[in-house]
């Protein structure tokens, strides 16, 4: 009888982790998704220099953000946020830890003239950014 | 008497201990959160648009370092 309800309870937490695991990458893809949608313009965006990239991982605007732009911004950092809370859950790390290793993947990726906000809060374009690698 | 008056000591404690597990185990966090990152974002590469080599426009004299969310 012990081992019957033993074995149930196994299969229950079995089909809760294999529900959750789902969950998440569903969530994932979503985020995906979406992350895909709004690169082209954000490329854009990046390179005419109306937004930057912070050390910490966040998309900012430089001046004065049309509302389209605002609302660009606001739905990609919210995704971000999502994102590096799913993969810090994942993996073990903090979300402000993911957030700056995904800062460093942008920085590295960022083309002279995209600027960077470094942990000075300066903005600075890619190709006068000193590297301490 | 002089002499031992002028005398000083000093004792450097050398007994420190260097951890350095917690920093292989936070490289090993990082490379792991590298990787997953890595792999989300890999569609980057197939739709990066072309660049424009002579963009490297200034933003306007106002631009603020603190505009925009978050």
């Amino acid at each position: 009888m012990n081992r019957r309800l033993f074995m149930m309870m196994l299969l229950a937490g079995a089909t809760a982790l294999m529900s959750t695991t789902a969950a998440r990458a569903d969530e994932k893809s979503d985020l995906q998704a979406r992350f895909k949608e709004r690169f082209a313009r954000l490329s854009q965006l990046r390179g005419d220099g109306t937004v930057g990239e912070t050390w910490e991982g966040w998309v900012k605007s430089l001046k004065e953000a049309a509302p389209e732009i605002a609302a660009l911004i606001e739905a990609e950092n919210t995704d971000r946020a999502k994102l590096c809370a799913i993969i810090a859950k994942e993996i073990g790390a903090t979300p402000e830890e993911v957030g700056r290793r995904n800062a460093l993947r942008i920085f590295r990726s960022a083309e002279p003239n995209h600027y960077l906000m470094t942990d000075n809060g300066k903005w600075v374009q890619k190709k006068d950014l000193k590297s301490k690698e | 008497m002089f002499a031992a008056g002028c005398k000083t000591e000093h004792k450097v404690d050398t007994n420190s201990v260097i951890e350095i597990k917690p920093i292989y185990a936070r490289i090993d966090v990082y490379l792991k959160v590298d990787k997953e990152l890595d792999s989300f974002f890999d569609f980057e590469e197939t739709i990066k648009p072309h660049v424009n080599p002579d963009s490297n426009k200034k933003p306007d004299a106002g631009a603020s370092t603190n505009g925009g969310a978050k």
